[in-house]
């Protein structure tokens, strides 16, 4: 037992065969964090909706807020749909995408005030007689510049009401369109 | 084989300080116990809060018949005279977005965002956009209902606006769904004239809060529970926020700063600022 360590000691010392260099392995594709880009300079984005319905979504920045107008074909008259901007950057990786916010907001209702909401959550629209919804506000907590830009961000239109409590959708179901936020000028 | 011998070397040191913390494991200081549900001086206070709130509600007012007919038909004026001071005091009916542009560019209408006094619902038929003179007049009659909350103790609740300026388009399509709107020229036209829902009041924007130290192990699931109830406790008692509401209103009538018409088949006040 006692001639371990020096069994160690002298093979620590032996004199050892050149490793011939590592090849390095060729360096991954870099890919930007979701969350770490600053978009300065974005005044207005908008979105083309696909899916089981279909419109287009509009955000400009003016005095108090970011105006989301929003027009929507395909709704339903007899449910509101909730709507929502996600963190995700694409529509295949909208599922399961929080809300677009600054992880310390919980989701909460369109009017709620900061910290009770995320920023991306926009409320509900609902569709007409003919199946057409209009959206237009002007909303004090979405911004267009910053980290937590809706630039290059995914929209969804839900398939039930956002009751603004439960998580982590407001119990609004599955995507019925969706659509990429794309800076326009 | 130096490598190897070093990496034993190292196995071996690595072992030797996991025997040895495990020999000390029963040394080592627990955890401090969790806090004790039943000591919070911020669920306390939260108890004795939304007690106090419920009842200060609860004592508050709500409109009589008579500051209600006040603002009804036939006592109220007549539609045509929101249209003649809408027609006076807006600007002349937009077709499209372009000319809406034009009007907030050279300041003849101004956007209508969420204030300490109202909320800006989701707009269906119309666009978040008024006068600066209707502006104003939101503002002043947020401060009176204000002024009576504030005097009952109570959070200053906003109020919400549902409809404001609308578009010949947006008019029209209306006008099929809805009978009130079905006929001829609106006074929303003239970006003059808004509704406010009867029945709807938001949380305050300032957040109450509640006087105890942040240290408390309850403190911000407290806070959360406090906005919640505020909230839900104006759905709850909304008829007592339409009483100091009504009597703003009414007070406004009066004073010739706006004209007020309660609908009567919509749950709206259709309200238009005159000068």
């Amino acid at each position: 037992m006692r001639a371990v360590p020096l069994l160690l000691l002298l093979a620590a010392c032996a004199p050892d065969r050149p490793a011939p260099p590592p090849v390095p392995p060729p360096d991954p594709p870099r890919i930007a964090s979701a969350d770490t880009v600053d978009v300065q300079g974005v005044s207005a984005v908008r979105a083309t909706l696909a899916g089981a319905a279909s419109g287009t979504v509009t955000l400009r920045a003016m005095e108090g807020g970011t105006r989301v107008l929003m027009t929507v074909d395909g709704l339903r008259e007899d449910t509101y749909h909730g709507v929502q901007i996600l963190s995700a950057r694409s529509c295949e990786a909208a599922d399961g995408s929080p809300h677009l916010g600054d992880g310390r907001a919980t989701h909460g209702p369109y009017d709620a005030i900061r910290g009770r909401r995320h920023a991306g959550d926009l409320g509900n629209i609902r569709g007409d007689d003919r199946g057409r919804g209009r959206f237009d506000r002007i909303d004090p907590h979405v911004p267009l510049a910053g980290y937590l830009s809706a630039a290059n961000r995914a929209v969804v239109v839900r398939e039930h009401q956002d009751d603004g409590v439960a998580l982590p959708h407001g119990g609004s179901g599955g995507i019925l369109a969706c659509g990429v936020l794309s800076p326009i000028r | 084989m130096r490598t190897f011998g070093l990496l034993l070397l190292a196995l071996v040191a690595l072992a030797a300080a996991f025997a040895l913390g495990w020999r000390q494991r029963e040394a080592r200081i627990p955890p401090p116990p969790p806090p004790d549900v039943t000591s919070s001086p911020a669920l306390d206070s939260l108890d004795a809060r939304l007690a106090t709130l419920r009842a200060r509600l609860e004592r508050l007012p709500t409109a009589t018949p008579e500051e209600e007919n006040a603002l009804r038909r036939p006592r109220t004026p007549s539609y045509s005279v929101h249209l003649e001071w809408a027609d006076s005091l807006g600007v002349p009916p937009l077709s499209s977005e372009s000319e809406l542009s034009a009007r907030l560019a050279d300041g003849r209408l101004v956007p209508l965002v969420d204030t300490e006094h109202y909320v800006v619902r989701t707009l269906e038929h119309s666009k978040p956009f008024v006068t600066p003179l209707l502006r104003q007049r939101l503002a002043e009659l947020g401060r009176r209902f204000h002024a009576e909350l504030a005097a009952a103790g109570l959070p200053p609740y906003r109020f919400a606006v549902s409809s404001a300026l609308r578009t010949a388009d947006l008019q029209r399509d209306l006008g099929r769904r809805n009978r009130n709107a079905a006929s001829g020229t609106s006074s929303h036209e003239y970006g003059a004239s808004v509704d406010i829902v009867t029945f709807r009041y938001s949380p305050p924007l300032a957040p109450d809060s509640l006087a105890v130290r942040y240290s408390d192990p309850h403190h911000e699931r407290a806070e959360r529970y406090l906005a919640d109830a505020t909230a839900e406790a104006a759905r709850a008692r909304w008829d007592h926020l339409f009483g100091p509401l009504t009597r703003a209103m009414g007070a406004m009538q009066r004073d010739d700063r706006l004209v007020v018409l309660l609908e009567a088949q919509q749950p709206v006040f259709h309200i238009t600022a005159r000068d």
